[in-house]
């Protein structure tokens, strides 16, 4: 009925706008707080897109966290139930 | 602040039914909260998480609703029976776009219901389905016969048919439902409902032994009384419950974790506020239904904060901090005082969504402290509400909230379980109960408390956790109490 809000769930209140995740990641990097290296990001970027557990490039299932916030964060762990993956490779490398 | 307790002034029984939970397909409550999958390295009977079943089974979870929300309305359950490998995905449009593999279906909803020991209340397709599929849902769920849908069901592995106590004829059908008007959607309901049927009735010359379904019509947000006025007086007979949604804003500052003891209190009065909202609902509900057959079914509520910071937006994954707490005790209490209407309600939304009662990551999981006001106040469950009467009553503190909000219930047996909890943020509240018509023998006190921004996490899981509470006395028929500030206290009487 039109005197009714939208729902929560109505097309466009649950979207992520184009450039969120960067503004983010910039943000993050701005900060310089609790942020890995540039060479470990990557390191980890390339685990998460690789994991069964990664959704669009971007989500993480196991935490529901953005990955490329997650993997920026120097005091945060690979979170899947078999180990972190971030640190088993880590010890092989 | 001096309390009584007439226990020969009994209301009606508080359900058990209004402490039971919503899981909805949205961000991680079903898929990788509940459901693992049965190759999981994460300890799993057929699937569904261990660890998760028995935090529900020890407070009692008496329903799930499921399998929306806004989902429901989209989710064609054909889809999600018969082998795994088989079944076709379905993106979950009004969560994030993900593409769900449908492994969490109708059988795996009824086994998790089992395995937790708990009723069913599933939520039918009006916006995008059909009568027809509602039809053969409800046919296949329930009939103990040879029909095709029975078949259907037994060669997917079920013999016997399941009991179903709820079935929801829809979801907020005035918006992600099908953008209803209240009249169009109240005619839809009647269609919709005369084919949903218990099955296990047909053909029985004992038919009235066995329960019918109630049958829930889609409401509003509490807010909106002309579509309560709308349904209650066009479909009214049809129903046998009608939802209404609830969820709580703490004020201005919605971060889930960092804020000021304002919002705290702001929680507070937003919760209280509901009440006039939910009286302004039942008053129309008993005008159109005097004898209070309809029931209210306050099927998706709680404390609305923000995502936590890396999260997804569209996830709705949020802290659960003691503010969410006091927000869950008040409208519980709520729910009771109102217990001869409001006989089902569902805390949105159990796992990792909203005002979860549990979080995982991976393998961890925790409980939050809205987990712990489940536990405390589970005594409640199936007791008689009994109205607290004030010889003294609690004096007023920030911006006229009462210093304590007390609830209490007898049981069959005569236990008496009271809840109350101090809203200052300050001071301690000390008091006393005395009681009419039963004498207290002995008492047993658990305590949750803690600062109003106090939460578990997966590196400190039990920062808040229910606790013995020893700051009562109960002697010569007086309870006495000494809370400290922030708390929530359940006390189980034993009387004479």
């Amino acid at each position: 009925m039109s005197t009714q809000e939208l729902c929560t769930a109505c097309p466009g209140k649950m979207q992520v706008p184009p450039g969120y995740i960067e503004e983010l990641v910039d943000a993050r990097i701005k900060s310089g707080v609790g942020i890995v290296n540039d060479n470990e990001y990557r390191r980890r970027m390339d685990i998460c897109l690789k994991c069964d557990s990664c959704l669009n490039d971007a989500i993480c299932m196991k935490c529901g966290c953005f990955i490329q916030l997650r993997a920026l964060n120097e005091f945060r762990k690979c979170p899947h139930p078999d180990g972190d993956k971030w640190d088993k490779l880590e010890q092989t490398a | 602040m001096k309390a009584v307790i007439n226990t020969r002034n009994k209301g009606p029984v508080i359900s058990r039914h209004v402490y039971g939970h919503f899981s909805e397909h949205l961000g991680r409550c079903i898929y990788d909260g509940y459901w693992v999958g049965e190759d999981s390295s994460i300890p799993n009977v057929r699937g569904i998480r261990t660890d998760i079943v028995e935090a529900m089974k020890a407070i009692k979870v008496p329903n799930i609703r499921w399998p929306g929300g806004c989902f429901a309305d989209d989710y064609h359950w054909m889809d999600g029976i018969g082998p795994k490998s088989e079944r076709k995905p379905i993106v979950n449009v009004h969560w994030g776009g993900v593409l769900e593999n449908n492994h969490f279906g109708t059988h795996e909803f009824m086994d998790l219901c089992t395995q937790i020991g708990c009723e069913p209340y599933i939520c039918g397709n009006v916006g995008s389905g059909t009568v027809r599929e509602m039809r053969d849902w409800i046919e296949y769920l329930t009939d103990d016969g040879n029909s095709p849908m029975a078949q259907l069901r037994r060669k997917n592995g079920q013999d016997k048919a399941w009991d179903i106590k709820f079935f929801g004829i829809g979801n907020e059908n005035w918006g992600c439902g099908g953008r209803m008007t209240a009249e169009y959607y109240a005619y839809e309901f009647r269609r919709y409902a005369t084919y949903v049927r218990n099955y296990k009735l047909m053909g029985k010359t004992d038919w009235w032994k066995t329960p019918h379904i109630i049958k829930i019509a889609g409401g509003s947000n509490a807010e909106h009384v002309e579509w309560t006025e709308t349904l209650m007086r066009i479909a009214g007979r049809d129903m046998g419950g009608l939802s209404i949604h609830c969820y709580v804003k703490p004020g201005e500052e919605s971060h889930g974790t960092v804020f000021s003891e304002k919002s705290w209190y702001d929680t507070a009065i937003n919760t209280l506020k509901k009440e006039e909202l939910f009286k302004q609902n039942i008053s129309i509900m008993d005008y159109y239904d005097p004898e209070k057959r309809v029931m209210m079914a306050v099927d998706e509520w709680g404390i609305w904060v923000d995502n936590e910071p890396d999260t997804v937006p569209g996830f709705l994954y949020q802290q659960n901090t003691m503010r969410s707490a006091l927000c869950a005790v008040l409208m519980l209490h709520i729910f009771h005082k109102y217990a001869d209407r409001i006989r089902l309600a569902n805390l949105a939304q159990t796992i990792n969504v909203l005002q979860a009662i549990i979080l995982t990551e991976g393998s961890k999981m925790i409980k939050t402290p809205t987990y712990y006001v489940f536990d405390l106040l589970k005594g409640h469950q199936d007791s008689n509400f009994i109205p607290v009467e004030w010889e003294e009553k609690p004096e007023k503190i920030e911006r006229g909230l009462p210093h304590v909000d007390i609830s209490s219930s007898m049981n069959a047996e005569g236990k008496i379980t009271i809840s109350i909890v101090n809203i200052s943020t300050e001071s301690n509240a000390e008091g006393s109960i005395a009681f009419s018509g039963k004498v207290p023998v002995k008492a047993i006190g658990k305590i949750l408390v803690g600062e109003v921004t106090a939460h578990n996490t997966f590196e400190n899981p039990e920062n808040v956790v229910a606790r013995a509470f020893h700051g009562f006395t109960c002697e010569n028929g007086l309870l006495k109490f000494n809370l400290p500030p922030c708390a929530i206290v359940s006390l189980e009487v034993e009387t004479d």
